[in-house]
């Protein structure tokens, strides 16, 4: 049987036969040595080979029902998560995995039919859709934070409620300032979820796990930034490969060795790329804004054949100094107050302008994802800010999760557009 | 019996429209939620305006998403136009896009003054103590822009002191409107009121609706006293409207038009923004200020502050929710016990477009609502446009169905 064929396969099977039961039984037969040997096999970038094995591992991992699990949005300090031997299950990311299987079509009916606006994100949308389904492993805990937009904070809740877990809910709040009391307010936030979820849990908190949590995670900002590093000169990139497709481990994993192997066969990966890249090549670069439509799409591929290439994604950005293991809280915070999603809409145009510069960016592509308020507000600035550099921007208008509200022609006429701009200069 | 609206504004709030005129064109500070302490920002003197904004939006279209709440909209368009003498302005973290309307007006407006109110989240003694911190940065702000540049803890405790009674005034308010069978204050009347409360000199106002409440409370006991009361209670048929910030007259005359009362459930500009009190108990003793300044006051004065802003904070974190807050469990049992002790018919869900944190809540609420076989209509708003005939016509259908 060819690769494509499992594959058409399983999506198929998948969309058949949509319960969580179903999910469960195809994870574990993906996962099993020889499927998965033939799944990944037509995969050419190693780096993308080890992604998909790990994922794959970790989801049937997570729907098994051996292991707590822990609902959590995107950016949430997974030290910690993990540090707590929990199994994180990130619903936005899933939000994106029903994109990319085809589901959204009843995942977003469910969710409005249970009064979920369609004004709404569909990353959330989505995820509600797919909870209302049953198609999500049931969790044990479930965290989230205010730190980029609101909604996970609202969404998490109803997850929270249908499961009957309100007590066990965690809002971290995340202030809008980065300053001493900010750090503290975040700390003891942190603080407290890591001795209340042990004793819920009925273990002694275990810092050392939580140590080693924080080492891991300081082991992958290094491989990270060394693979970041290198995509400086890059023009070359493994087949596939997509920065945008790391959100997984880059941010919900981050913590576990495994994300250290992964950033390190990127690095190692990219590296060799780079010592064979034909010195002369040369592609229009440019810098990715926010997610990426996560479905079947052509964005890139005519980025490609029009000679630009996305050579660094905002979501691949370290933007945290190394953590502390025996200060974990406060690094903790530390962490997530430098995000640059955090605060003030200059906070992140300073980011944006920084990496411009890194990579010697040529154009900014910002996805416009319908519903997101705070990125979306911000388009006009971020236009601006570049523009005042002679950078173009394109605002691209479209949905990350719901193919019906992003029209490919309407997209595809705007690349091109925006490449010819880019060859021009 | 009713006495129509322009008699109730001339009548009895003559003074706060004439002052709500004169502070247009002064000094004042303006302010975009209802978790930003009113008494802080008119502790230094000057008036605390809430900003209605600039219903036209044209131009604020070109700087911000077309999904975007039309109430933010319409306040960078009226703080855009301003080219000059832009009255200071307190804007808070109440929700994604109210941040990025700071950005904007950080961009564009970098000489005016301005300050953004971080407000947590959660009603937890980390977070009251974090407010404070942030209150204290806010009375900072205030001390900077306003005349008396030195507010002590006297002025302090006066301004909670004015806003406390604004609030139980408004309480009192809701009472008698909500309880009156025989439609003596409208639905637009009633929101006419807290509007001009949002908008003119507390004092003043206080005053002028202390009159009008004793009025009304004489007036309609002695209705009451000639009407059959089991009759009017039948034929009373109550809405409760729940929603975001919805100041708009037209949206009210809708329902005064068609003769529902709505009960004002749970908005932006009705509980939570007065059902509650800071607390000021146990505090201080003062009679009088040279008293109260002579008395201890240079030893406790950076404490004094700083507790009067502990208690401010724990009082606007626990008042009745937003739907911004993180948990919403006390809020749908607070909706659901009014809805079965004021017999209420039905709930209209109405929320400016574009609005998360409300949209978020509903599915909650439609969920408890139909557990309690209560009607419900959805109604997405945009700001200013409520006159629409099509908004009209489905709230006149929705109650045709009911009554
Ligand atoms: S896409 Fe935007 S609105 Fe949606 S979850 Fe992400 S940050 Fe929030
Ligand atoms: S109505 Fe909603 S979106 Fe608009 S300012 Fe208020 S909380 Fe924000």
């Amino acid at each position: 049987m060819s690769i494509l064929s499992v594959k058409t396969k399983i999506t198929k099977n998948i969309q058949n036969n949509l319960n969580s039961g179903s999910i469960k039984r195809l994870l574990r037969i993906i996962s099993s040595k020889p499927v998965l040997a033939l799944y990944v096999s037509s995969i050419k970038s190693i780096t993308d080979r080890y992604l998909n094995i790990y994922t794959i591992r970790y989801m049937n991992e997570v729907y098994s029902g051996k292991y707590p699990v822990a609902y959590g949005s995107l950016f949430l300090p997974y030290e910690l998560i993990n540090g707590l031997n929990l199994k994180p299950f990130l619903p936005e990311v899933m939000g994106g995995f029903t994109a990319g299987l085809g589901v959204t079509d009843k995942t977003l009916k469910t969710a409005s039919n249970k009064w979920y606006s369609s004004d709404l994100c569909t990353f959330h949308r989505s995820a509600a859709g797919a909870c209302e389904m049953d198609l999500f492993p049931k969790p044990s805990f479930i965290f989230c934070s205010n730190l980029a937009c609101d909604a996970a904070g609202k969404s998490f809740l109803n997850f929270a409620k249908k499961y009957d877990i309100e007590d066990r809910y965690y809002l971290i709040d995340v202030p809008h300032e980065n300053d001493n009391e900010s750090i503290n307010f975040l700390s003891q936030q942190l603080e407290h979820i890591f001795y209340d979820v042990s004793k819920k849990l009925n273990k002694k908190p275990d810092l050392e796990k939580l140590r080693q949590s924080i080492n891991h995670s300081n082991n992958f900002r290094k491989f990270a930034l060394e693979a970041n590093e290198i995509r400086r000169n890059l023009f070359d990139y493994p087949q596939y490969f997509n920065g945008l497709n790391y959100i997984l481990p880059f941010f919900g994993l981050c913590g576990t060795e495994e994300t250290v192997n992964l950033f390190k066969i990127m690095k190692n990966e990219l590296r060799d790329k780079l010592l064979k890249q034909d010195k002369n090549k040369k592609m229009k670069k440019v810098l990715w804004m926010h997610l990426k439509p996560y479905y079947k799409n052509e964005i890139f591929n005519i980025l490609e054949k029009n000679n630009c290439r996305v050579v660094f994604e905002e979501t691949s950005f370290i933007f945290w100094d190394e953590l502390n293991p025996d200060k974990p809280f406060e690094s903790l915070a530390k962490k997530m107050l430098s995000n640059p999603l955090r605060g003030n809409g200059g906070n992140r145009i300073k980011a944006m302008q920084y990496l411009s510069d890194y990579y010697d960016i040529d154009g900014v592509i910002m996805f416009s994802h319908w519903g997101c308020r705070q990125s979306n507000g911000l388009s006009r600035l971020v236009k601006e800010s570049f523009n005042s550099k002679g950078i173009p921007v394109l605002v691209l208008d479209g949905d990350c999760v719901d193919i019906n509200n992003c029209p490919a022609g309407q997209i595809k006429t705007r690349v091109e557009g925006f490449a010819e701009i880019l060859n021009s200069i | 019996m009713q006495i129509n609206n322009k008699d109730i504004i001339e009548k009895f709030f003559q003074e706060s429209v004439k002052t709500k005129q004169n502070i247009k064109n002064d000094n004042f500070i303006g302010y975009l939620c209802s978790y930003i302490p009113e008494e802080i920002l008119i502790s230094g003197g000057l008036n605390a305006i809430r900003i209605k904004g600039d219903k036209e939006s044209n131009l604020a279209d070109g700087y911000m998403p077309i999904n975007f709440c039309p109430y933010i909209k319409a306040v960078w368009e009226e703080t855009y136009k301003k080219t000059n003498n832009l009255n200071p302005i307190v804007f808070a973290t109440s929700c994604d896009g109210m941040k990025r309307l700071y950005d904007l007006f950080l961009n564009y407006k970098k000489d005016s003054h301005s300050f953004i109110l971080d407000i947590p989240k959660k009603n937890d003694k980390i977070s009251y103590e974090f407010f404070a911190g942030r209150l204290k940065k806010l009375f900072e702000f205030v001390k900077k822009i306003s005349p008396d540049k030195e507010i002590n803890e006297y002025d302090l405790i006066k301004s909670i002191e004015i806003i406390n009674k604004k609030r139980y005034l408004l309480s009192e308010l809701t009472k008698i409107y909500e309880a009156d069978l025989i439609n003596f204050i409208s639905t637009s009347q009633y929101f006419d009121i807290i509007d001009l409360s949002l908008s003119t000199n507390n004092e003043i106002f206080n005053n002028e609706l202390e009159i009008f409440l004793k009025n009304a409370k004489n007036t309609l006991d002695s209705d009451y006293s000639s009407l059959n009361r089991d009759n009017l209670l039948k034929n009373n048929q109550k809405i409760m409207v729940i929603g975001n910030y919805l100041n708009d007259k037209n949206f009210w005359d809708i329902f005064t038009e068609s003769g529902i009362k709505v009960v004002s459930g749970d908005l932006c500009i009705s509980s939570r923004y007065f059902d509650f009190q800071v607390e000021l108990k146990n505090i201080i003793e003062y009679e009088n200020k040279e008293n109260f300044l002579k008395s201890n006051h240079e030893k406790y004065y950076e404490n004094n502050i700083d507790n009067l802003l502990k208690i401010i904070a724990a009082s606007y974190l626990k008042k009745p929710y937003c739907f911004r807050m993180a948990s919403l469990n006390e809020k749908l049992e607070t909706i659901k016990n009014k809805i079965i002790t004021e017999n209420i018919k039905a709930v209209i869900f109405a929320s400016l477009k574009f609005c998360d944190n409300t949209l978020y809540f509903y599915p909650e609420l439609k969920s408890e609502l139909t557990k309690l076989n209560i009607p419900s209509l959805y109604l997405d708003i945009d700001y200013g446009n409520s006159s629409s005939g099509q908004l009209r016509t489905r709230i006149e259908a929705f109650c045709e169905m009911l009554f």
